[in-house]
């Protein structure tokens, strides 16, 4: 029988814009935090992994090396969007086989150093070198959508209002002025049907988690332990013809698998974060994870039930539109807002008696793939 | 003073025929598994063959959907075209207007580009697709 696991730190500053600031400056505070939130020593943690797309080499030594957190294995893992995600879903199965008991993770990124603009994507890629960004391949989706279920361009704008809604009472998001269906609309046209406020801000964060092992959780008696009941990671298939756009494939693979898993459905969800990087994501992802049926998301979306106070709270944080979207640290700070949900923690933009949370990050845009990776996690107290 | 970086081919192999005047995208087919892809590659992605030879794509696809992007001074149209070969291309899309954009499921067709002033995207954009004109 495999070892359960469990969360038991969390750690996260507030996201922003902090270009002044060293990686690693304006990571530890993460990352002691959840340390010190999770009752280890610092020689009790077995391995770290430390998740960064573009901060360059060695982020993992970077950043511990500033609280003298050195000499045992860091593993320093990139994936785009899931890069947080994944270095969650290695640290769980290493502690599960037994070769570890206690694990820090953490993700930072710094997209303030970039200056503006979409992320830049790889030139050896056809799509990209042609002038594709993310917010282009997102307002093909929803493009794509508008045309298939004849919704109208304003009913995804409602997605922006709800997540500036949210970030507003969220301290650690990096959007925290609520937006009219109004402002929504008159924002700057980006990616035709996509405007600004459309998209998920670019900006900086840091978060961290450590997990450990059931025989540690008891040994150490600790304080509301959240349980990891699935943690499943796909890659993208690599298809180089025609695919639909507004069914993702690697995001309802990963989620079936994780129900399964679990032994849960999305019945059994009463918080989720899911990958809302532009307004069209979340309707896309409410029917992936089983939310809604096909075509149904936009009355799911207006009936309240995803907003805070509504029968299942989606994107209470915020989501990557309101608490942002630093590519790396994206993974991981889902994982610390449901973590604190269940725990009760989160203060404002608390789901009352949240006892099962889902978190999915997915992404990466890569010619010929559908989503470059894709991470579902499923948590419960 | 040298101080420029070398740059990859988006492709080892051609991905345009121009012979005869007529614009053609070249694609890959696989001979042991007879899988297609794009761009053209001298492998197989499908059954890591190297019998691989290049596929001329027929010159009307069909839209599946579209963006508005900048391009040089100003904005351009851009979009994904499936065409019967079961290959999707992400190219730019002339002819359209805000007035009248692109439909998708419509029909288009390839046609060479001229270089565009100021334009930064990495790869030289020496195609793109056209409305195909409705039967006169």
């Amino acid at each position: 029988m495999t070892r359960k696991v469990y969360l038991i730190g969390t750690g996260m500053v507030p996201f922003g814009r902090f270009p002044e600031l060293s990686h690693r400056e304006f990571a530890w505070p993460a990352v002691r935090e959840a340390i010190l939130d999770s009752g280890v020593g610092k020689d009790d943690i077995d391995v770290a992994y430390s998740a960064s797309m573009l901060g360059g080499m060695l982020m993992g030594q970077q950043v511990l090396g500033k609280i003298g957190l050195t000499g045992l294995p860091i593993i320093n893992v990139e994936n785009a969007c899931s890069s947080g995600s994944t270095a969650l879903g290695e640290a769980v199965s290493r502690i599960r086989a037994g070769n570890a008991d206690v694990a820090l993770v953490f993700g930072v990124e710094m997209l303030s150093k970039l200056g503006g603009g979409p992320l830049p994507l790889s030139t050896d890629d056809w799509d990209a070198a042609h002038g594709l960004t993310m917010p282009g391949v997102y307002a093909m989706r929803a493009q794509r959508y508008v045309y298939e279920h004849g919704i109208s361009r304003s009913d995804f704008s409602h997605v922006s209002v709800k997540a500036r809604k949210h970030g507003a009472i969220n301290p650690l998001a990096q959007m925290r002025k609520p937006v009219t269906l109004e402002e929504v609309e008159e924002s700057r046209m980006i990616a035709d049907p996509l405007r600004l406020l459309h998209c998920c801000p670019t900006g900086d964060g840091a978060a961290a988690v450590v997990v450990a092992s059931e025989d540690w959780v008891k040994r150490a008696k600790v304080e509301m332990p959240v349980e990891i009941c699935a943690t499943v990671l796909h890659s993208g298939k690599f298809e180089p013809g025609p695919s639909s756009m507004v069914k993702s494939h690697v995001s309802g693979k990963s989620a079936a698998e994780a129900y399964e898993i679990a032994g849960l459905g999305p019945e059994d969800v009463d918080v989720a974060e899911i990958h809302d990087s532009f307004a069209i994501a979340e309707l896309m992802y409410y029917e992936t994870f089983q939310f809604c049926r096909p075509g149904e998301a936009v009355s799911l979306l207006k009936s309240g039930a995803t907003s805070l106070g509504g029968k299942h709270p989606i994107n209470p944080s915020g989501g990557l539109m309101a608490r942002g979207h630093p590519v790396a640290a994206t993974g991981v700070a889902q994982i610390v807002e449901i973590v604190r949900q269940l725990q009760g923690r989160c203060g404002a933009h608390q789901v009352d008696g949240a006892r099962v949370g889902l978190a999915h990050a997915t992404g990466g845009g890569i010619s010929g793939f559908e989503h470059g990776a894709c991470a579902v996690t499923i948590l419960k107290r | 003073m040298a101080d420029s970086k070398p740059v990859a081919a988006l492709t080892v192999l051609p991905y345009l025929d121009t012979a005869g005047g007529e614009v053609r995208l070249l694609a890959t087919q696989c001979d042991d598994c007879g899988y297609h892809t794009f761009p053209p590659s001298t492998v197989c992605p499908r059954c890591m063959s190297l019998a691989v030879r290049p596929l001329r794509l027929q010159g009307e696809g069909k839209l599946y959907s579209y963006t508005t992007m900048r391009h040089g001074g100003g904005t351009t149209f851009a979009g994904y075209v499936d065409f019967p070969e079961r290959i999707r291309v992400f190219g730019h899309l002339g002819g359209y207007t805000a007035d009248a954009p692109p439909v998708c499921d419509s029909a288009v067709r390839i046609v060479a580009a001229e270089p565009v002033e100021g334009a930064r995207t990495s790869a030289p954009v020496d195609f793109k697709f056209v409305a195909v004109e409705v039967a006169r």
